[in-house]
């Protein structure tokens, strides 16, 4: 019996205890949803994290000490579940060794795992959480972010439509799930833009996020005859929604899904359905910053699937890291952190500088499912194609 | 000699009881030693086990021993989390009595629900569990008052990984001294009684009501402290995941591969759980596929879960020698 625990237990101990980073190496590590809820996102994001990786590698590697050392990305499932988003962060930094991180997707589980990164001082540059959601948790001192403000993205609509010039009545209705991104889009920014503008709120209402019944509020936003519908949600209730307005007969000229008709999934789920549905984006091919359009081909080529923004801020949040470890020139935290405070670059999704909340802002444009694809239509100088008007 | 009670009825002696005192002391000493040994990274894996481990405990004394299967473990975890945030982030106790109010939170929980289900029995009563965890998730989500969909943070620094391991060892020691208690005295005779035939324990005598509650409570009171201790770690919670039903379903897998019932029973059903949980993190389809095949194979062909089969084996073996000598 003992002869053959003693090697059983040994074995199981050297799986757990073998040291898996290597000293000629570089180490960084992420946790993403590949699956659960929010495994689409996570798809992109591996992409894009991967890429920036790759191209460091084919580089050479990064110099450190004088030697150019490979960079090798260890990532890990989270499920979709800030529980375990911590728990991967844990590992990757004490198993794997991790000299820095890169974020999940959305403010639960981003926050989640960048609180152990915080904690246990280690750089992590991350995309993916809004600003609110993201500076609103404390002053991060090892947790740099990426991406869009809510105000910027809530405001979108508001003067595409108006700079459109295009007929409606004015009566609004809010539709938003509860997570910490959609209460502040939905309940809060909406409503005060609503007034600003001189727009009447006939509908506002909440949902959890993992509701998939809808059909009373679209009765209710239906018969209150509003003519702008916004809706805050993910994208499986983004495509429910989108169904139910269809199945209860409501037609609104104005439809906004902000979050959930982002992902190609949307427009694949939802074929000429997604047509004329506005979305708030922070970056798109025909963006005119560096490799953009290079960016999203070489998504395309490589999985032969359409892609998402989500590449574009995950691979910039990767380039950024990669790039203050090469300015550090050292694998230790506070040269890393550092030096990621100090970027001031123009990347794929424009310039990246980050302020005192360590928050870069990402420029907002609204862009509009035509005929199976998005196109930007809004700032005008960014536009690729007019606003659809009334939606069909 | 004193004689007490353990499964099927079996008279053991008080020197076999505190032989297994013995044991548990050495194995908790073991814990609290860990982080003098073991790396962060397996200190992380043992503070996860010992997590896993009081869930399965409890979920065992609620099952395995009184059978009353839960589907609601989420639902003390979450409220033992929300109440350890708020209490450290709203009043100045110190920890220790924090983690006890957040057990206390637990049982007043169970006591509040157990009017309404202890009245249902078998299935209906899991169901009525799930339906209380859903409950109770859905309540969170949309309560502002308590951080709504964004949850709770910690605001101020977690304890460092070797004390939280410290804090749940001491959580699994209280653990396993109720569990002692409730297995060496009269009451284990009286939940055995109750899930065998409740009706024919009511007949005897026994109260049944009152032997449930006792079960429950003192099992939900377990999980909600453990609930407090992942939130401590975690710093941050929200309702998706602290009311998730990933909670319900570990526990239950970690006691149905053990052994449903046996003592020994959730130490390796945790142990597998946690582990192959680590080992194969890289393919989480694997994961859920090994898991649910496991649950089944055990429940088709070896109810009593791994700890029972390896005693069958066991015994099998020692029969074989007797008949072969």
């Amino acid at each position: 019996m003992l002869r053959r625990t003693v090697p059983t237990a040994a074995l199981l101990f050297a799986l757990f205890t073998a040291p898996v980073g290597l000293a000629d190496e570089i180490v960084i590590g992420a946790s993403l949803p590949l699956s659960g809820a929010l495994a689409s996102f996570g798809a992109f994001q591996r992409w894009g994290y991967e890429r920036a990786v790759a191209e460091a590698n084919s580089a050479g590697g990064i110099a450190i000490g004088g030697k150019r050392l490979p960079v090798r990305i260890v990532i890990r499932d989270d499920k979709t579940d800030a529980n375990v988003s911590a728990g991967n962060v844990e590992t990757l930094i004490s198993r794997e060794k991790a000299v820095a991180l890169l974020g999940s997707c959305t403010p639960a589980l981003v926050n989640a795992g960048a609180l152990v990164a915080e904690r246990h001082r280690v750089p992590m540059v991350t995309g993916c959480d809004p600003r609110r959601a993201f500076t609103g948790v404390r002053q991060w001192k090892y947790v740099w972010d990426l991406f869009f403000d809510e105000a910027d993205l809530a405001e979108a609509p508001f003067k595409a439509i108006t700079e459109a010039g295009v007929a409606t009545n004015k009566r609004v209705a809010i539709l938003h799930d509860n997570g910490p991104d959609g209460q502040v889009v939905g309940g809060q920014l909406w409503p005060e833009l609503a007034k600003k503008y001189g727009w009447e709120v006939v509908v506002s209402a909440s949902f959890p996020v993992d509701n998939s019944q809808f059909t009373s509020i679209i009765a209710d936003a239906k018969s209150n005859g509003a003519d702008i519908l916004l809706v805050d949600a993910i994208t499986p209730q983004a495509v429910s929604i989108r169904k139910q307005i269809a199945t209860a007969g409501y037609r609104p000229k104005v439809l906004v899904i902000e979050k959930g008709a982002e992902p190609a999934q949307f427009g694949t789920a939802l074929g000429a359905l997604a047509d004329g549905v506005l979305v708030g984006g922070y970056w798109d091919p025909s963006s005119p910053y560096p490799g953009a359009k290079e960016l999203m081909a070489a998504y395309e080529r490589e999985t032969r699937q359409p892609g998402s923004q989500h590449i574009a801020d995950s691979y910039v949040a990767a380039k950024v890291l990669l790039a203050a470890i090469a300015a550090a020139g050292s694998l230790g935290a506070e040269p890393i952190d550092s030096a990621i405070g100090k970027t001031d670059a123009t990347l794929v999704v424009g310039p990246v500088r980050f302020d005192a909340q360590h928050f870069a802002r990402l420029p907002i444009v609204s862009v509009q499912w035509q005929k199976g694809k998005t196109v930007v239509v809004w700032p005008a100088a960014a536009a690729g194609g007019k606003l659809l008007f009334p939606v069909p | 000699m004193a004689a007490t009670f353990t499964e099927h009825g079996r008279a053991t002696t008080r020197r076999g009881l505190l032989l297994t005192a013995g044991g548990l002391v050495v194995a908790l000493a073991a814990c609290a030693a860990a982080p003098l040994y073991f790396g962060d990274y397996e200190t992380q894996i043992l503070f996860r086990f010992l997590v896993g481990l009081v869930l399965a405990e409890a979920w065992n004394l609620m099952a395995g021993y009184t059978g009353l299967v839960s589907l609601g473990t989420s639902s003390a975890v979450g409220l033992g989390g929300y109440v350890l945030i708020g209490l450290l982030n709203h009043s100045a106790l110190p920890l220790g009595l924090v983690l006890v109010v957040a057990a206390v939170a637990g049982a007043v929980l169970a006591a509040t629900a157990a009017p309404g289900l202890m009245r249902l029995r078998g299935l209906y009563f899991t169901v009525g569990t799930l339906a209380l965890a859903e409950a109770l998730r859905l309540v969170m989500i949309n309560a502002e008052r308590f951080g709504g969909a964004s949850g709770l943070f910690l605001d101020r620094e977690p304890p460092v990984q070797s004390e939280l391991l410290w804090i749940a060892t001491g959580l699994l020691a209280a653990t396993w001294l109720v569990l002692l208690l409730a297995d060496g005295s009269r009451l284990s005779v009286l939940l055995r009684a109750v899930r065998d035939d409740e009706d024919v324990a009511a007949q005897l005598g026994v109260r049944s009501y009152r032997v449930k509650l006792a079960v429950f409570a003192a099992a939900s009171a377990l999980m909600a402290a453990a609930g407090g201790v992942q939130a401590l770690k975690l710093g941050a919670i929200e309702p998706y995941g602290m009311f998730g039903l990933r909670w319900s379903i570990d526990a239950l897998s970690m006691v149905i591969i053990g052994g449903l019932g046996q003592r020994a029973g959730p130490v390796v059903g945790a142990a597998v759980v946690v582990i192959s949980a680590e080992l194969l993190a890289d393919y989480p389809e694997a994961h859920l596929a090994l898991t649910g095949v496991l649950l089944i194979v055990m429940m088709r062909f070896a109810p009593r879960g791994l700890v029972g089969l390896g005693a069958d084996i066991w015994a099998r073996r020692r029969l074989m020698r007797g008949v072969a000598s």
